[in-house]
């Protein structure tokens, strides 16, 4: 096999693996470590089938460009089918990923873009079925993994493929939030502490559904019936805060693993911020009384503050648990005094869980402070 | 992310200037 020949098949076999990666099943996204890491591969292995794709045509010409015959390196262009079905599964590839990487869109706007990928996967089948190599074994089955796995995608996306399950309470602890009780119709998912799951709901008096799966973390799990609290952050999640009890809901997950390698015996720092809340008051409903843990919560106003009540009840009740709260937009300073305060905090195990700016943030300080990376859990909410 | 968007950038434009490149040498070559 030619080097030409090489990249252009890493670059179509690496597409169609990624594209399998796409795909939200709990027993893959466990491999991985959680669904947030299996979608970097996704993004990873992309990447990898775009830049191999890229540099095809050159190792295609770069015999005869060695030999000195330039005027052959024409056949980019003048080859047929060959030639403007590379060039168009190309610029396919090319378009949807400057989007991601250049277009501020919101999510809907995106997924659009993305979904152009779709059409650079078949005129990439086109491009390689026009060469010598149609109808082999391998163009088969990267055609078929790649098939298969944008099918699985539609249909796992269908509202209808999640498991049923119906409101059973509607709260709403701000004015920006609803808290909604989920009740098992059929079977009951087994949701621990920290993970999350993508709810999707059926329409109602006051609820008009936009038909897509959101992502959101389990905020508790009581008797099989699962809370989830919304934020009103985009459209969707802002016609939510209409839900109301007895509408349907198909519920697909559970994924992660945020509080998987918690250890009561071992020290803990906890950090909120906002919505991030969530996966912490979960954890409170299983936590012991002999515990060492120190909890910030940070939020904007006191009116965005979900379930302090809560929190200070649980930090009561436990001699070894500490909260502060922190009202603040941007300045973690004090949030960083707290820490100095509570120092050394290289025996701590650290749950983050927040904005990706505070993530970020947090992190980095964590770091700064001798904290080693193995001991800083956090997930992102980054499925693009 | 901001290193996909690095890797994305700059090999996005090393390919533009090869192929500008190849087609230039390919016309001058007749």
């Amino acid at each position: 096999m030619t080097l030409g020949s090489a990249t252009g098949w890493l670059a179509w076999s690496l597409f169609a693996v990624s594209l399998v990666l796409t795909a939200r099943l709990t027993g893959i996204a466990a491999r991985f470590g959680g669904l947030d890491r299996q979608y970097a591969w996704h993004h990873r292995l992309g990447l990898a089938a775009y830049v191999f794709a890229l540099a095809h045509p050159f190792a295609l010409v770069m015999p005869w460009l060695v030999a000195g015959d330039v005027g052959t390196a024409r056949f980019l262009w003048t080859h047929g089918a060959v030639a403007w079905t590379g060039w168009l599964a190309l610029a396919l590839l090319l378009l949807p990923m400057a989007v991601t990487f250049w277009a501020p869109l919101g999510f809907r706007a995106w997924l659009s873009w993305h979904r152009i990928t779709v059409l650079a996967f078949v005129a990439t089948a086109l491009h390689v079925a026009t060469t010598s190599r149609q109808g082999s074994v391998a163009w088969w089955a990267i055609a078929i993994v790649g098939t298969a796995a944008l099918a699985l995608r539609a249909h796992l996306r269908r509202r209808e493929a999640g498991h049923r399950y119906v409101i059973s309470r509607v709260q709403h602890p701000t004015q920006a939030c609803v808290e909604v009780e989920l009740e098992p119709l059929d079977r009951r998912l087994d949701v621990r502490p920290g993970q999350y799951v993508f709810a999707a709901f059926h329409s109602g008096e006051a609820y008009e559904s936009c038909n897509e799966y959101h992502p959101f973390t389990v905020s508790a799990i009581r008797d099989g019936r699962i809370t989830l609290t919304i934020k009103a952050l985009g459209d969707c999640t802002l016609e939510m805060q209409n839900l109301t009890r007895g509408l349907a809901a198909h519920i697909e997950g559970p994924f992660g693993a945020f509080f998987d390698s918690a250890d009561a015996s071992v020290p803990q720092l906890w950090i909120a911020g906002g919505i991030g809340i969530t996966p912490f008051l979960a954890q409170l409903d299983r936590l012991g009384t002999d515990v060492d843990v120190k909890m910030a919560y940070l939020f904007r106003a006191g009116a965005d503050a979900l379930h302090v009540d809560e929190l200070v009840a649980a930090a009561e009740a436990r001699p070894g648990m500490e909260l502060a709260t922190f009202t603040t937009a941007t300045d973690l300073a004090p949030l960083r005094r707290w820490l100095d305060s509570i120092a050394p905090l290289d025996g701590r195990e650290v749950y983050v869980c927040g904005p990706p700016p505070l993530l970020d943030a947090v992190i980095a300080d964590l770091r700064e402070r001798g904290v080693a990376m193995n001991r800083i859990h956090f997930e992102r909410f980054d499925f693009r | 992310m901001k290193t996909g968007k690095v890797v994305f950038t700059l090999t996005t434009l090393a390919f533009a200037a090869g192929v500008a490149a190849l087609l230039l040498i390919a016309w001058v070559a007749g």
